[in-house]
């Protein structure tokens, strides 16, 4: 397995590895762009639309008919974010050459529609098709509103929008539904085409073909050249005032979200909040589980995950409604524990022996290995992934200690189950 | 032990029957750096009527995912204390025809095996334990309460099984687990984690010899159960054509279920028919049909719709599913599609298609040795042999897919259940 991260001259960096080990291959495309109010559901949309055809292979059934015929391949487009950063995705997922029964050339025939479906969209009247934008305006607003199926999620996403009401952090990958209905299709256009010239752009490919600048031409040739720099995100590690929240929704369960700022400790020592993470909350051998859960028995689950670029974390847990006192306290006695330093050593080497397995799992996944790549460009640490699992065999209990000291309590959101007695609800 | 090649996938599958009756299913692969392990018990909510000890048992439903909970806790601790010392990643799964134990690791796979092969073999059940787990699979039950896409999945199965315990809950209520004690838990064990009804695979870069000792040590050799299982004959037709239930959703969440009365098949019967629902499935609804288009097109349902078939040898069913604000819409343009399929047959080009998906599909999931190891397992408890899928995409024809429909579909055992706003 080797590996390579570079920008080229036309500013996009590109991140490849080398494998023979699989039997699928891997290619992403992601455009790169700061999470603005302005332009998030812009860029929700463009995702959705572009998914609708090109002029080169025809509309949806066209293209999913061409990904059956080439061996199942998976080509999704996608909108994320990472802290401040929202991402527009081209991925596909592909079988390797030399599975082919009749010896198509897969790799090209899949770039080739990759090509297609960024750069050459349906268009009309100086815009995308109207009937494809104004029905994936309704999806889009569909989705948005979906997430309320979701209670884990939902309240979570309520919780951020809470804490980061006055940063762009609280913005959604999927932007506002208020925002949608005004955006037309040569809006829509123009928004796309300015992305093409100045979106940040990085591609990785997993895979046995070495000689990628060839590959990979049909899937660069369409972006502007010059430097892109990624979008930056804002870190705020003080709190003034722990903000409270409760709200109610016709549900059984309650869901507590507890959000802090990890601190400027974390911020300048990424391995050791690492390791923080998991002896807290991260895993079904981290503190909070051990605790809330088997301890007290009051939950299913009840952990903590951290997003570095943003520099802050999650606890969250489902909890019967009068139980919610007793699990925020149980959350915040344990963080108190780690302040301290009261974790044993073997807490800490069985955290270090379940982050380092983490990395290692990710050599066999093509995806993992990718996504492994993008985020030590992104965090600026460039580092391969043995020489992360170096890192963390590296960290010391006092930069553990350090790293928990300096988090805060910013915001506690409950979602307060009102639905009550459960016989109501059963099947019967 | 016997070796099993496949040619069409270039893979080894070694295969042994421990002196206890555990069966082993081994796939080396050299070059990947995860490992994995999996115990499965043919063991599942649905057998909830069986006999012990001469005697008819009914055990409450949800006993197999709480005794798959109780499992994890040993006399010295629980499993994942022991698991935390290897960096593996652990974790359990009670479906409705089998209990799985799990781990994948890069480091230290013996000692992992150990720990999974201990605890599920030394059971410590105590009327202090099984009482605390109440409280945390009752918060486990309360999620799934809340969760719109497991009720419309329930709600549909109800719709269609008026008799098969495939209608109760895997986790049951909370008002169901009540009653369990250390008696109920022990008697599904003594039953159904007897080696001979369980399955041990194991894919890797690993050392079968070792993996063989590590049996030899842990897995006990006792006089094997008869198993007698009750399951009740499931009548022909539905329980309800329509069923409702109100939740907080943004927009109903719809189900379509298709009963499938053509059971009671085995080893590459079931396989076989499978692949041939399958098939079938994505050739009438898939992605790239007019009937997905023209539904997407109009609105009515948007990119969360998905098929699905769902097979066992005592029940079998397919489910579409997705949101939309006319569900009724939908099956009706899913019994126009079927009776066009019925009448014109299957269209000769998308056939090779949708062949050639599952073809790469399957080449693929053999890149990941947990999806293998989790095939392993359902070939077994299907009666077939490691690599049956191969050879049945090498051997199907467009008749078997036409026949498929016709056992499927006709008569057309319908329902529809809806999970609206409220």
């Amino acid at each position: 397995m080797e590996y390579s991260t570079y920008v080229a001259d036309s500013g996009i960096v590109f991140g490849n590895v080398f494998s023979d080990d699989f039997k699928t291959d891997f290619i992403s495309i992601d455009l790169n762009m700061p999470l603005k109010k302005e332009t998030a559901a812009k860029m929700a949309l463009l995702s959705a639309v572009l998914k609708r055809g090109n002029t080169r292979f025809g509309e949806m059934d066209k293209v999913e008919a061409y990904l059956e015929q080439n061996y199942g391949a998976v080509m999704d487009i996608t909108v994320s974010k990472t802290g401040e950063m929202q991402t527009l995705g081209v991925f596909a997922k592909f079988l390797d050459d030399r599975f082919a029964i009749e010896k198509e050339p897969v790799a090209s025939n899949i770039i080739a529609l990759l090509s297609a479906s960024l750069f050459e969209p349906i268009v009309e009247n100086g815009g995308f098709r109207a009937d494809f934008v104004e029905q994936e305006k309704q999806n889009l607003k569909d989705r948005i509103a979906a997430i309320v199926n979701d209670k884990r999620a939902y309240s979570l996403e309520r919780c951020r929008q809470v804490m980061f009401e006055n940063e762009s952090y609280g913005i959604s990958e999927l932007g506002d539904a208020k925002d949608i209905d005004a955006i037309t299709p040569a809006e829509l256009y123009e928004f796309y085409t300015g992305m093409l010239e100045k979106a940040m752009v990085m591609i990785n490919y997993v895979g046995k073909q070495t000689d990628t600048a060839a590959l990979l031409l049909p899937v660069t040739k369409g972006f502007g050249s010059g430097a892109r720099t990624a979008p930056e995100t804002e870190i705020k590690n003080s709190v003034e005032s722990v903000k409270t929240v409760t709200e109610r929704l016709n549900v059984i369960q309650s869901k507590l979200n507890l959000g802090f700022r990890l601190g400027s400790a974390a911020q300048n020592d990424f391995f050791a909040a690492r390791l923080f993470n998991v002896i807290y909350g991260a895993s079904p051998i981290s503190k909070l589980f051990l605790n809330v859960r088997e301890r007290l028995s009051l939950c299913y689950y009840c952990s903590g995950v951290c997003d570095s670029m943003k520099n802050v974390m999650f606890v969250s847990s489902g909890v019967e409604p009068e139980n919610a006192e007793a699990a925020k306290k149980e959350i915040l006695n344990q963080l108190d524990m780690m302040k301290r330093g009261e974790f044993s050593d073997d807490e800490l080497e069985n955290a270090r022996r379940y982050l380092v397995d983490g990395y290692m799992q990710a050599y066999d996944s093509p995806g993992a290995l990718a996504s492994l790549q993008k985020t030590a460009y992104l965090m600026g640490h460039m580092l391969t992934c043995e020489q992360q699992v170096e890192q963390i065999k590296k960290v010391t209990r006092e930069r553990i200690i350090a790293v928990a000291r300096d988090i805060t309590l910013d915001t506690v959101y409950l979602l307060e189950g009102t639905g009550g007695n459960a016989d109501a609800n059963n099947i019967q | 032990m016997q070796t099993i090649y496949n040619k069409i996938l270039d893979e080894t599958c070694f295969e042994a029957t421990h002196d206890s009756g555990l069966t082993v299913r081994i796939v080396k692969k050299p070059s990947k750096t995860r490992k994995t392990a999996m115990l499965a018990a043919n063991f599942g909510s649905i057998d909830c009527e069986f006999e012990y000890d001469g005697k008819k048992v009914k055990i409450p439903n949800g006993t197999a995912h709480f005794l798959e909970h109780k499992l994890f806790e040993g006399k010295n601790g629980n499993a994942f204390d022991y698991y935390a010392k290897t960096g593996a990643k652990a974790n359990a799964y009670t479906s409705s025809d089998r209990t799985v134990y799990y781990f994948t690791c890069t480091d230290k796979f013996e000692k992992c095996l150990e720990i999974l092969l201990s605890f599920v073999y030394n059971p410590y059940l105590t009327d202090e334990n099984v009482e605390k787990e109440k409280g945390i699979i009752g918060q486990e039950i309360r999620m799934y309460e809340d969760d719109p896409e497991w009720q419309g999945y329930y709600g549909t199965i109800c719709s269609l099984y008026s008799v098969h315990p495939v209608k109760n809950d895997i986790a049951g209520t909370v008002e169901d687990i009540a009653p369990i004690t250390v008696d109920t838990l022990t008697s599904c064990y003594d039953t159904f984690y007897h080696p001979s009804n369980m399955v041990l695979t194991v894919v890797g870069d690993v050392d079968e010899n070792k993996v063989m000792e590590l049996c030899d040590k842990i897995v006990p050799k006792r006089p094997a159960p008869k198993i007698k299982r009750n399951v009740p004959d499931e009548p022909q037709g539905v329980v309800t054509e329509y069923f409702e239930k109100a939740m907080v959703v943004s927009r109903p969440i719809f189900n379509i279920g298709i009963k499938d009365n053509d059971v009671k098949l085995f080893g590459y019967e079931l396989a076989k028919k499978e692949i041939e629902a399958e098939m079938l499935l994505e050739m009438l609804f898939g992605a790239s049909t007019p009937f997905y288009k023209e539904l997407y097109d109009s609105g009515v349902i948007n990119a969360e719709f998905c098929s699905e078939y769902c097979a066992s040898d005592t029940y079998a069913f397919c489910l579409l599913a997705g949101e939309s604000d006319a569900p009724e819409k939908v099956k009706e343009r899913a019994v126009s599609e079927i009776e066009s399929f019925l009448k014109n047959g299957v269209d000769k080009e998308r056939f090779v298609r949708i062949r050639n998906t599952m073809y790469g599909e399957l080449v693929s999931s053999f890149d990941d040795v947990s999806r293998i190891g989790s095939a392993l397992i359902k070939t077994h408890l299907f009666g077939c042999e490691p690599f049956v899928r191969a050879q049945i995409l090498s051997e199907i024809t467009e008749k078997d897919i036409e026949n498929r429909a016709r056992a499927l579909f006709c008569p057309l055992n319908m329902t529809l259940s809806v999970i609206v706003n409220g």
